[in-house]
């Protein structure tokens, strides 16, 4: 098995740590990958309420090389996976005219590229095979497991795709309302105050229905979580100290890695906490 | 079947349950009225057209909002049970009735209405495109389903900024430019996240998400400036720059390098470093960066 890795700009930025954990997680379930490292940003949603034609080009431009390889192309963000889902679908019904953009840079696209997110990876590995690798059973793990507005909103994985993984290691996810709530990222630069109630509803409903740990499928969420938790702390008025884990990092504690190979031990929130539950 | 019924007399709240033989075909709103009919007439809850216009009926059905005439019990009954709720975010007046004042309260804070000022004639592609936006029905499944209302209760909402959008495309309405500066205000078009609630459960399909993305657009083009379009104009600046964006600076173009603002950037910055994390402020631009600064000179929408 083999996937285009497309890490996206926080993994490659202000979270690095993700990209390293997943990147040891591939290779030690002995997933193939290679990387699209002339790749540029999916627009974020950003691009699109400015430029949204440039937008698709620059994308038809990253699936190409994707195209190229014959593989699917992985993405480790709920909010890449949204924006490659919605473009992909929209360059398929205008091919030509995008084709004639990126013609301008020598490339074309096809149309035959199949987007998925790190977690629908795993699935087509096979739960079954992940649980024959763990080492470490996450039996004291209690996880809260938020999937990003776009892993659901508006296409959709499978139903509790992050649950049967998070049970496949061991671990017991807790049933949570906020699930699929939005993490306020997008507008924290805009209004900050509501985007870090938005990431305060997440986390205090995470802890008050007995999780020991966040996981997220998404960069930007990891930010206003983890990151900015000290900034939401203050905005609640209360005490959070909940470790947040990538879901690439919560498989490597299954497969008995360490924190720093995980690059855990870079999280704002520590992850001491997580790691003795583990290792008790 | 089980049917659980959220109630409210005015004073408490408290549940009823009925258990039903129903037809699977019967929708929500026909298993209400039976139940008001046959079993507790005391029940209270609104029901119009039963045909999905008027938008009347929306209910909360096992944690998913929904048109009670549109629905049927077959699509949404989970382990033989359903649970009917009033709508999030409204005042609940009895059972599931609720006070939407406030909601249709918006519609006058954005003037809904166009106002009428050239003689522009209404071509037939214009009429296409007022068609797609102006299907709302008002049923404030959008309101009580957003995200960022849940939070804060002065964001004007999905509803209102769709229509907003729609009033700032209408080529016959004279106030495009007091809309757009209204529409440019904290708690308006920018402090939406995007979430998609509105969009994956409106009753009519609407995309309301992209329309709002088009009224920011709009807001950009007419050189309005704001917190949401420096951060957009700086974004794309970045993206043409380094392909990748670029974390350590972008934040200090976003706010503009406003001295005000710097306490947003800088101990979150300063944390990322003790970590030994930060993004690098010599950030390298991706491989073959030309290609993506040929294409931002070429594709000029
Ligand atoms: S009763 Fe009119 S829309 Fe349902």
């Amino acid at each position: 098995m083999k996937v285009a890795y497309y890490p996206g700009c926080v993994a490659k930025g202000a979270c690095k740590e993700l990209d390293l954990s997943v990147r040891l997680v591939l290779e030690r379930l002995g997933i193939g990958v290679t990387e699209l490292d002339t790749a540029s940003c999916c627009g974020a949603g950003v691009m699109n309420e400015v430029k949204p034609k440039l937008n698709h080009v620059l994308n038809a431009r990253t699936f190409s090389m994707a195209e190229k390889l014959n593989l699917d192309l992985m993405t480790i963000c709920s909010t890449c996976y949204g924006r490659f889902k919605s473009s992909n679908q929209y360059i398929k019904q205008n091919l030509d005219a995008i084709n004639k953009e990126i013609k301008k840079i020598k490339t074309s696209y096809n149309g035959n590229v199949k987007v998925k997110h790190f977690v629908e990876v795993l699935n087509d590995y096979g739960l079954d095979e992940l649980n024959k690798k763990v080492k470490k059973p996450l039996r004291t793990l209690k996880p809260a497991v938020v999937y990003g507005c776009h892993l659901l909103r508006p296409h959709a994985v499978e139903n509790n795709i992050m649950e049967n993984v998070c049970k496949s290691l061991h671990s017991k996810p807790i049933n949570f309302e906020s699930k699929g709530r939005c993490c306020g990222f997008p507008i924290l630069m805009t209004n900050r105050k509501t985007s870090l109630k938005l990431a305060g509803k997440v986390l205090t409903d995470a802890i008050d229905n007995g999780a020991n740990c966040l996981v997220v499928s998404c960069p930007l969420c990891h930010m206003n979580y983890d990151s900015l938790q000290p900034e939401v702390e203050k905005v609640l008025g209360r005490k959070i100290k909940l470790p947040v884990l990538h879901l690439s990092q919560l498989i490597g504690l299954a497969l008995g890695l360490t924190m720093e190979e995980l690059g855990m031990d870079k999280h704002i929130v520590d992850c001491d906490k997580v790691y003795h539950l583990v290792h008790l | 079947m089980e049917v659980i019924i959220s109630r409210f007399n005015g004073k408490k709240r408290y549940t009823s349950k009925f258990n039903l033989a129903l037809k699977p075909d019967l929708t929500v709103s026909e298993v209400l009225m039976l139940i008001k009919n046959s079993h507790d007439g005391s029940l209270s809850f609104r029901a119009g057209c039963r045909n999905g216009v008027c938008g009347i009926c929306a209910v909360k059905v096992n944690n998913k909002s929904v048109l009670g005439c549109k629905t049927k019990v077959k699509d949404i009954v989970v382990d033989d049970k359903i649970l009917i709720e009033p709508l999030d975010m409204f005042p609940v007046i009895k059972d599931l009735v609720v006070d939407i004042d406030n909601f249709i309260e918006n519609n006058i804070d954005i003037r809904s209405a166009i106002v009428s000022s050239s003689t522009h004639k209404t071509s037939q592609e214009d009429m296409r495109h007022l068609d797609t936006v102006s299907n709302c029905i008002q049923c404030g499944i959008c309101f009580s389903s957003c995200d960022v209302l849940n939070v804060n209760q002065s964001f004007i909402g999905p509803a209102a900024l769709l229509r907003a959008y729609r009033c700032v495309t209408d080529k016959r309405d004279g106030l495009k430019n007091q809309r757009l500066k209204h529409y440019n205000k904290e708690n308006y078009a920018w402090d939406c996240t995007h979430c998609e609630n509105c969009t994956t459960l409106c009753p009519q399909g609407i995309n309301v998400s992209e329309h709002i993305s088009s009224l920011r657009k709009e807001l950009i083009e007419q050189g309005l400036k704001s917190k949401g379009s420096s951060h957009h104009l700086a974004f794309l600046k970045s993206i043409n720059k380094h392909g990748l964006l670029n974390e350590a600076s972008y934040p200090f173009f976003s706010i503009n390098f406003n001295p005000l603002r710097l306490k947003e950037v800088l101990p979150v910055g300063l944390r990322m470093l003790r970590k030994r994390k930060s993004p690098g402020i010599f950030h390298k631009p991706i491989k073959n960066i030309e290609e993506v600064r040929k294409l931002f000179r070429e594709v000029k929408e």
